[in-house]
């Protein structure tokens, strides 16, 4: 191996983790961010980006945040994947919490889907991935407060675009069985 | 939990456990070693650049850095240069032993090497051969103790089993030096060298220890894991060269009773796409559908093939056991005019089998949600993972509709169910990449073993029994029950 593809693995072992467990969370897909995390390293072999980007680790969370993003665009286009069952499977909470949380999840993603590039950024690392206002602010060049009140903002416009996509009509049910 | 943190409460279910993200980065650093070697021609970052990467990489994560840091010096071994020194070789025995409680050695595995023959390769459990692996350069032979069938399948890169048997930790992580360990082995001055897996939540730390003589042949490996901050001997590998071989063992004679299955075409055989309800070609894969059968007005079973085109198979000149991409049942979610209201189908895997870039997999597809109409296309969603080979040409992940017509014959669950069971336990006899039922109501988890030297590696399988594992009887009581066949087709009606 060259010198160059011993660094991308480097960045791998740095940051593999963390880019695994945030491409899982957006696609609710674990082959998907298994294959994306591959995508990701591979594209980064072929190409010089990662060399002209002022901070290598801020340009890899927001190359695998818009590629997870881009996956979901795609597998949505003739119709919409939603999380599978395997993935909710855990004893840790009750089925209603699971229910409210996998309708709750689509929706926060199907809403993020509609945002820009960089307020999605900011809620897939500060929330989806739960990193701290300073980790964010260190790897962006910019300062937590900085953060914190651009999270604050980004977070405003979800919640609208949530409570936008609510249109739920008054129906009654009746079992078809 | 505040309001935000509610929001994304659902996210945390999400998380992959430790190994499965292992398990993903593995693949990703085979990923970029095999993109390296075909692009050995692109410019090099430039010496700065490189600096001020690496400076913003060790900040993040020191532990791992340090680690990787061992790769950037010059005078470490990578093991593949061992194991092409070791292969020059006219013929060579290599004894594994493991270290028992008492400190005894006792022997794991024999691998025997001729450079006009082949290899024999033999596992042993309390000193009985277990599994016995012939490879005459052209096909490669397994039998298995207590088994009739012995598989043939083409013959496998001698250099790549002599991997898997003398490296464990199964990395491309170079050996360090160090002469203060330097020793004589069978009168012969070795030098030393060693690398260190660092584990992680599943894994206890592991040490590898090579001796190496003035002729670059390997003499020795010693296997470690760090158990309570010791490094204690779990195993070790002497090799003999120039050995006095009788060559009749290369000869693949299993005796009469033996059934020598060839796994080459076992599945073409089984599962011809020619024969298929139904077949089209996505990406450079066939995708057949050999059964469809129709259990009620909102539910079908599918039992669906998927495997290269041969002109795939030639591009990716696949390794043995290598797999050349892969398939998956989804759910297909429908928006119905209604706002808010919609319908799923919901694919629920029953078994799975792959064999030489064969994949068939079973599926009983639900359509469940608002005013659901009986089904009169089997409409199966599946998402087609590409090798990355082929990502230049086609895409990594695509996502595949198939439109069939459904009979309007009704087949009992039962039968379907009975079919696939018994089509996993006629195959169980035969070694498989992957074979099993999918049951989501099995709590037991089950673990496949394979050896190497010095020990073993295990995979778990949860909710993936095989026919041996769990009775029919059991089995279609789970697949009756599953939550996934629970839905209901609802009707809406609007309140006056």
């Amino acid at each position: 191996m060259d010198e160059s593809s011993e660094e991308i693995i480097v960045l791998l072992d740095a940051c593999g983790r963390r880019l695994h467990a945030l491409l899982t969370k957006i696609t609710a897909n674990r082959d998907a961010a298994d294959e994306l995390l591959q995508d990701l390293f591979v594209r980064l072999m072929k190409t010089q980006a990662l060399n002209e980007a002022p901070n290598p680790e801020a340009y890899l969370f927001r190359s695998a945040i818009n590629l997870a993003f881009d996956w979901r665009k795609q597998s949505s286009r003739r119709s919409e994947f939603t999380l599978l069952d395997e993935d909710l499977a855990t004893e840790d909470i009750s089925p209603l919490d699971r229910l409210v949380h996998s309708e709750t999840t689509k929706q926060v993603l199907y809403a993020m889907d509609r945002l820009s590039d960089s307020d999605r950024e900011l809620i897939s690392l500060r929330y989806i991935q739960g990193e701290t206002n300073e980790w964010i602010a260190s790897r962006f060049n910019l300062s937590p407060h900085h953060i914190r009140s651009r999270c604050s903002k980004a977070m405003a416009k979800l919640r609208k675009l949530i409570s936008q996509a609510e249109v739920i009509p008054k129906l009654r049910r009746t079992d078809n069985e | 939990m505040n309001d935000d943190g509610k929001l994304f409460a659902g996210f945390a279910i999400l998380e992959p456990s430790a190994g499965e993200t292992h398990a993903a980065i593995e693949k990703t650093r085979v990923a970029i070693m095999v993109a390296a070697t075909k692009t050995t021609n692109r410019k090099q970052y430039p010496k700065r650049r490189r600096l001020s990467l690496r400076v913003a990489v060790a900040a993040t994560l020191l532990v791992s850095a340090s680690l990787s840091w061992l790769t950037f010096t010059n005078d470490r071994l990578a093991m593949a240069e061992v194991i092409h020194q070791l292969i020059q070789a006219n013929s060579l025995r290599c004894v594994s032993e493991g270290m028992a409680p008492n400190e005894k050695w006792f022997k794991i595995r024999e691998f025997i090497y001729d450079r006009e023959h082949g290899f024999v390769d033999q596992t042993y459990e309390r000193n009985f051969v277990i599994r016995k692996e012939i490879d005459d350069g052209k096909h490669h032979w397994i039998q298995r103790q207590n088994n009739e069938v012995v598989t043939r399948g083409e013959g496998r890169d001698v250099a790549r089993q002599l991997e898997k048997l003398l490296n464990p930790l199964g990395t491309d992580k170079k050996f360090q030096p160090d002469p203060s360990k330097d020793q004589v082995i069978d009168g012969i001055q070795c030098r030393y060298f060693f690398a260190i897996y660092d584990g992680n939540e599943q894994l206890t730390p592991q040490r590898v220890l090579l001796w190496i003589d003035d002729s670059n042949q390997l003499r020795r490996v010693m296997y470690e894991a760090r158990i309570e901050s010791k490094w204690v001997i779990a195993g070790r590998t002497n090799v003999e060269y120039d050995i006095d071989i009788d060559t009749s063992m290369f000869k693949p004679d299993f005796g009469n009773d033996a059934k020598v299955v060839d796994l080459n075409h076992l599945f073409d055989n089984m599962f011809p796409f020619d024969e298929a309800v139904h077949s089209e070609e996505h990406s450079g894969y066939i995708l057949a559908v050999h059964e469809l059968k129709r259990l009620s007005d909102f539910e079908y079973y599918l039992l669906i093939s998927f495997r290269p085109t041969e002109e795939t198979r030639r591009k990716l000149a696949l390794s043995p056991g290598e797999s050349p991409g892969s398939l998956r049942g989804g759910m297909r979610y429908e928006q119905k005019e209604l706002p808010g209201t919609s319908q799923s189908e919901v694919a629920l895997p029953l078994a799975s089998a792959i064999a030489d870039g064969v994949q068939v997999a079973a599926y009983l597809c639900n359509l469940s949600g608002i005013d659901a109409e009986r089904i009169e296309r089997a409409r199966p969603q599946l998402v087609l993972f590409a090798h990355s080979r082929l990502w230049k040409e086609v895409k990594a992940i695509s996502q595949v509709t198939l439109d069939v017509p459904l009979p309007d014959e009704k087949t009992p669950l039962q039968d379907v169910v009975r079919s696939t069971y018994d089509m996993i336990a006629m195959l169980e006899s035969v070694p498989m990449e992957e074979l099993y039922l999918v049951d989501e109501q099995e709590e037991r988890v089950f673990v496949d073993r394979e050896h190497f030297g010095g020990g073993y590696s295990e995979t778990q399988r949860e909710h993936r029994p095989r026919p041996s594992e769990v009775s029919f009887d059991t089995f279609f009581e789970h697949v009756q029950t599953s939550p996934s066949r629970q839905k209901k087709q609802i009707t809406f009606v609007e309140q006056e």
